[in-house]
Order: structure tokens, then C-alpha cells, then sequence
């Protein structure tokens, strides 16, 4: 897409510079008034990410300096010693370092494992459902817990796995299992509790996008295959799912750049003392350090380095993307 | 008799359509009331609930038979009148048989709807169940006593009404705020002949790709006054660049001689903007105003980073507290606590706080087909 975006701009800026060539390299047309309105208009843009996306990025030199504590931050920019990479180095001799990666890392793999390619299978087949109104039926059920929050969603799990009263009680009332389940508690269940609980709220809205692929592929191929003795599989196997696979390496090439992020809402509400060695990712690490425990420049470094290897990520996976299929997105 | 019956129905077959729809949903409501009756206990701090439930049930008796004997000759006329009734069953649009595969698809998915939508049926039980109750557990579908005492203490909660308030204002003002800074920006860059615009490109471009972090941001937030002042919800979401690359694809795609027309009549860059293309490009307005209301309404974390004061903390936040650390009983009198618990109180919030998204869910599915196109994702 921005791919899309950037060779139609190259384009019309050619053209642009076309025009220009022609007549009049020398003399520069003045600027009229409307060129004056569009460049402020545009120029908004600069303004506002100056001071929420550029300034930000001044704030990195915290990383290479001794601010930890400091209550004005502002002032430890500026005044704080420099302490060059021994922030850097904290993090990596830090006891936690090696679970922390392991869950990040883990925990996103099998969301790219399962949480990936399910949306995907899932709108292959509700295309392949029979009623037009059981269609309509399902998006609407499984589109509703999207537009839900993960403090609602989420909360709505935790009374549901709550040791005495939910679902733990009920299947040792009904004789299912021997003892009380504490799936909240228990740091094997954790990344379970995550994967189920994306699937749910995320499955229906994540397959919007391939539905709409869907829609788009042209009757005509189907009826030829028809034609030509296709079952329904062959469909779905020659025709479906090569003419969504420009979408699907897109949105891959996406994931594989958000390895390290995790969903911090979502997992801020699972998050409890008893489950930290497999719930602590590198986003609630840095969340913990920064915000609440005042160890500015020790979050910082981590951040830095986390923005570092997510910008590697993408520009890796996009340039595999394109040896494989000839296609990035950019 | 039979024939002048169809007659009439084959015209108002819809609205009978719709009748019937009614009818099955007063049928839903008298089971309930009946399973209440016979299974539940009614608490007794609503012994009023009781008289209603009761009068409901009679009312609902004496319904039956005269609604069973309406239901039977609809069906019987229908039948009559389609006399390849079962086959709308059971045939497809693509004249295809329905095969095992069909049957076994639509049971998974099936399934997988009824796993979406219990968690909400649960929460829906428990917050009409009695406190002390709910906490010896094993309540999973219907409450066992049955009360509304929840819901009379959460909407006496005035800590529930500021969230509330908090997350409606940042809401309302933070999509129409961000709407139109995001759409100025994104028609200036949809236009073809705007100067240096590689450059604004780049600049946007970029910050997608690489940014400082959560404490660099933190320390911006601190430092440019914004910090535990409610226009933190609000001006860091004024413009995203996501956001602008969809509306400015959507802009893109009206036809540049309106905008010339528009020149030589005389209007202005900002005038044709506002007047022009905001109207003529709804449908990718509905999509941004639909993306940025529910990450409005939805979002916590901002409360928890940049927000210290209890006035400002936001309805998500409010029922995550509630739901994490029982903070909903605080303070209350013994007498109280011993039929309450906060569980039922947290999950009779979060029914409160959905009922929003439940009203404008319709008006949202409408959008989505439009609205998945614009983000020229096309496959």
C-alpha cells in the first residue's frame, strides 16, 4: 500500500518535472495563494509529528545516560552524566533477560502460527457457506467483541477463570476435573489465555480484510473451474488463495516487523504476580521500569533497542518477501 | 376460508415476517420468566421484581394459546403456499445439493459463534445474580437468585458517571477533533500539485517505521503540559499516519476536474476541501470516524500512563479496577457487603459500558463494506 502510494506521488512528480522542463526552467512560477494554502494544510502534519513523533526521538539520548530516578526528567536530558551503554549492558545481565525474550518471542511465533493463519482459513470458509443469512449471522457474532475493550473483554475473562467462582469451580462441580484449574494463576496456561482469548475477540475482524479479497476475485474464474471439474477444494486451492496472496504476504510482512510488540492492553490484564515468568514481554518490561519505577534511561535503552530490531525485522522481511514473491511493501 | 387467508398473507408476508420474529423473541423472554419461576429464587431486597416477573408469567399463559394457534396457520398457509418449502433449505442459490461438508462447516462455525458470545451470556448471569450467591460459584448461564440490586449500586456510583463522562467527552471530541485535522492534512496530500511533497512524504513516512518509544513519548507528554490533563485523550490522536494515507487513497480517487471546475469558479484550496470533498468522500469518513471512536472508547492505557487524578481516569479503566482489585466495594456499609460482592458489581458495570457499542453496533455493520474497500487493500 505505501508501496502504491509512493510510486504514484514518484509519478506525478515526474510529470510535474515534465512540464516544468518544457517551458519554464528558468523562470520559476511565483507561488500562487493555493499552493500557499495546500503547503499549510500539509505543513499541520509536520507540526504535530515534530512534537509527538520527532521530539520523542531527542529524548533517545536518555538511553546512553544515567537518568534513572531523576524526578524532572526534563532536566536529566540535559544534566545527567553520561553513562554510554551500561544501560544497555543492565538489561542483558538482567536474571529476567532470557525469559523475557523466550515469552516475547514465543508468544508472538505462535500468534503468527495460529492467530495468522486462522483469520484466513476462517474467511475461506464463511465464503463457502451455503445461507446468505447464516453468513451475515456469523460476521455480526464474531465482529461484536472487537469493537469491545480488552479491559471489558479481558475482565470479562478473568471473572470467568476466577479460581472460586467461574469456570475452575464449575468443572470441579460438574466431576470434569480432579481439583480447582488455576488457569489465571498458573504460568503454563498464560500464553494460552492470550492466544484464545486474540482468537475470540480478533478472528472475525481480522478476516475483513480477506473477505473483502474474497469479494473482489471475479465469478468468471470460478465458473470456468467449474467447468473444467473442479471441486470445491481445487477452488479454494488454485483460485481463492492465490488471488488473496498479495494480501496475505502484506499483512505477514507486518507481523513479522511487530515480532517483538505485543498487545500491551491485552496483556496488562492477565498480567498477576503469579504468572510474571511467562506474561513478562518486553513491552510491559519497559511499561514496569519507565513509568511506574522511575528508571527513565534503563526503559529507554530497551526501547531503543526494541525499535531497533522491529525496524530490522521489516526491512528483512520485506526484502525476503521480495526475493520470494517479486513483492514487498515498499 | 384458507384461500382468502393467503391472499392477505401473500401480501403482507414481510410484516409477518417481522411478527413472527416478535413472537419468537416474547417466547425467549416467557421461558426465562417461567425457568425464574420454577428454578430461580428471586432475592429479597426485590421483592417488586417478583410481582413483575409474576405478572409477566401470567399475562405470558394466558398469550400462549392464541399465539400457538396464529404461529399454526401462518405455517400452515406458508406451507401451502411454497410447496417446496424444505427446499429453500435445502438448496443453495448455486443450485447445489448441501452436502456433509456444508453441514459440518456451518456446525464449526457455528460453534465458534457461541464461544464469541458466551463470555457476554456469563457476564449477563452474573450481574443479574445475588453477590453472596454468585461467590459460593457455579453460575454459568442463568442466575440462580436473581436481583437488579447490582445494577441500582453501580448506577448510584458517581466514580462510574465521571469515567463514563470522561470516555463519552474524549469520545465525541477527540473523532471529530482528529477527523478533521487528519483530513486537512490528507487532502493537501492527495492533491497532486502540492510543493515539496516528497518531503512531506518522507517526513510522515518515517515516524511509521521508527519511533522513540514509550518514555521519550512520556517525557514529551510531561513536558509539553499534557500530563494528567484530559487533553491528553485527545491532541496525541489528532493525527495518525495510517489514518491519513487512507483518506488521502480516498481523496485521490475523486475526479481532479471537479477540483479544477472548482478553481476557476473561484474557490479556494480550503473551501473546496470542506465543501467538496469532505461530502463527496463519506464512506472513507465513516470508516476513520468508525476506527477512531473505538479506539477511543476502548482505550486504557493512556489513563494509566498519563493520568493521575481520579476524575480523569476513563471508563475502561474504571471497570479494569473494578474487575482486578474489588475496588467497587470500598467503603460500603457491612449490612451491604453481605449480600454484595464486587465481582457482580464489576460484571453489571461492564454490561453498562457495552450497551453503548451494543446501540451503535447496527449503524458500525452497515460501514463495513464500504469501509474495508477504502484502505485500497484490494486484494
Amino acid at each position: 500500500m505505501v508501496d502504491e502510494i509512493l510510486t504514484r506521488t514518484e509519478s506525478e512528480a515526474e510529470t510535474s518535472d515534465n512540464t516544468a522542463q518544457k517551458g519554464d526552467r528558468k523562470i520559476r512560477k511565483p507561488w500562487t495563494g493555493n499552493d500557499w494554502v495546500l503547503v499549510g494544510m500539509a505543513s499541520l502534519s509536520v507540526i504535530f509529528l515534530a512534537v509527538f513523533a520527532y521530539a520523542p526521538l531527542y529524548g533517545l539520548i536518555l538511553a546512553f545516560k544515567d537518568g534513572d530516578g531523576w524526578l524532572n526528567i526534563s532536566q536529566a536530558i540535559s544534566v545527567a552524566d553520561w553513562c554510554e551503554f551500561d544501560n544497555f549492558i543492565a538489561f542483558f545481565e538482567d536474571p529476567d533477560f532470557w525469559d523475557i525474550i523466550l515469552n516475547t518471542l514465543g508468544l508472538n511465533l505462535l500468534q503468527l502460527l495460529i492467530n495468522f493463519p486462522l483469520p484466513i482459513l476462517f474467511a475461506v470458509f464463511t465464503a463457502e457457506l451455503m445461507s446468505d443469512q447464516y453468513k451475515k449471522f456469523v460476521q455480526t457474532v464474531t465482529f461484536f467483541p472487537h469493537f469491545i475493550s480488552w479491559a471489558v473483554y479481558g475482565g470479562i475473562f478473568l471473572s470467568l477463570f476466577a479460581l472460586d467462582t467461574g469456570l475452575p469451580a464449575l468443572l470441579q462441580q460438574w466431576g470434569l476435573t480432579d481439583s480447582k484449574v488455576d488457569i489465571l494463576g498458573d504460568p503454563d496456561y498464560f500464553w494460552w489465555i492470550i492466544i484464545g482469548t486474540s482468537l475470540l475477540k480478533g478472528m472475525g475482524w481480522g478476516s475483513v480484510i480477506y473477505v473483502a479479497a474474497i469479494a473482489a476475485i471475479p465469478q468468471e474464474l470460478y465458473e470456468a473451474a467449474k467447468m473444467d471439474g473442479a471441486n470445491r477444494f481445487h477452488k479454494i486451492a488454485y483460485i481463492t488463495i492465490p488471488s488473496i496472496a498479495p494480501t496475505i504476504t502484506l499483512f505477514f510482512i507486518l507481523s513479522v516487523s511487530g515480532l517483538l510488540n505485543n498487545g500491551i492492553e491485552h496483556l496488562l490484564v492477565f498480567q498477576n504476580t503469579s504468572n510474571i515468568e511467562r506474561s513478562e514481554v518486553l513491552d510491559t518490561y519497559i511499561y514496569k521500569y519507565g513509568i511506574p519505577d522511575f528508571r527513565y534511561s534503563y526503559a529507554t535503552a530497551i526501547g531503543l533497542l526494541k525499535s531497533i530490531v522491529s525496524l530490522f525485522l521489516l526491512v528483512s522481511g520485506n526484502w525476503v518477501c521480495k526475493k520470494i514473491s517479486g513483492k514487498g511493501i515498499y | 376460508m384458507m384461500e382468502k387467508l393467503t391472499d392477505l398473507y401473500s401480501d403482507a408476508y414481510h410484516r409477518f415476517k417481522k411478527a413472527i420474529f416478535l413472537f419468537a423473541g416474547a417466547i425467549v423472554l416467557g421461558t426465562l420468566v417461567f425457568a425464574y419461576l420454577s428454578h430461580v429464587q428471586i432475592d429479597g431486597g426485590t421483592e417488586q421484581v417478583y410481582v413483575t416477573l409474576d405478572v409477566l408469567f401470567y399475562i405470558f399463559c394466558g398469550l400462549l394459546p392464541v399465539a400457538a394457534a396464529g404461529v399454526g396457520c401462518f405455517v400452515y398457509v406458508y406451507c401451502k403456499r411454497q410447496k417446496v418449502w424444505l427446499s429453500r433449505f435445502r438448496k443453495s442459490k448455486l443450485n447445489r445439493r448441501v452436502g456433509v461438508f456444508d453441514i459440518v462447516l456451518a456446525v464449526i462455525i457455528g460453534l465458534f459463534c457461541i464461544l464469541c458470545i458466551y463470555p457476554i451470556v456469563y457476564v449477563l448471569a452474573g450481574s443479574f445474580n445475588q453477590g453472596a450467591d454468585y461467590s459460593i460459584g457455579g453460575v454459568w448461564i442463568l442466575p440462580r437468585v436473581f436481583t437488579f440490586e447490582n445494577y441500582a449500586v453501580v448506577l448510584k456510583d458517581t466514580d462510574f458517571w465521571t469515567s463514563y463522562g470522561v470516555t463519552i467527552a474524549r469520545t465525541v471530541l477527540g473523532t471529530a477533533l482528529a477527523l478533521v485535522f487528519t483530513a486537512i492534512v490528507a487532502y493537501a496530500m492527495s492533491r497532486p500539485n502540492l510543493k515539496f511533497k516528497k518531503t512531506f512524504y518522507a517526513i510522515n513516512l518515517f515516524t511509521m517505521f521508527f519511533s522513540g518509544g514509550l518514555v521519550p513519548y512520556f517525557l514529551i507528554i510531561k513536558s509539553v503540559g499534557l500530563y494528567d490533563n484530559f487533553l491528553v485523550y485527545i491532541i496525541p490522536s489528532l493525527y495518525s499516519v495510517y489514518n491519513m494515507i487512507v483518506l488521502q487513497s480516498g481523496f485521490a480517487s475523486i475526479s481532479s476536474d471537479i477540483h479544477d471546475a472548482a478553481l476557476i469558479d473561484g474557490a479556494g484550496e480550503f473551501r473546496i476541501w470542506w465543501q467538496i470533498y469532505m461530502p463527496l468522500s463519506k464512506p472513507v469518513l465513516a470508516t476513520i470516524v468508525l476506527w477512531l471512536a473505538v479506539g477511543h472508547w476502548n482505550s486504557y492505557f493512556d489513563t494509566m500512563i498519563y493520568t493521575n487524578s481520579e476524575e480523569l481516569q476513563s471508563l475502561q479503566y474504571f471497570l479494569l479496577k473494578a474487575v482486578q482489585t474489588s475496588s467497587m466495594t470500598e467503603g460500603m456499609p457491612p449490612e451491604m457487603m453481605e449480600r454484595l460482592s464486587s465481582q457482580t458489581l464489576s460484571l453489571a458495570a461492564i454490561i453498562l459500558s457495552i450497551i453503548p457499542v451494543f446501540c451503535f453496533f447496527p449503524l458500525i455493520r452497515k460501514n463495513f463494506a464500504s469501509g474495508i474497500m477504502v484502505g485500497s487493500l484490494k486484494g
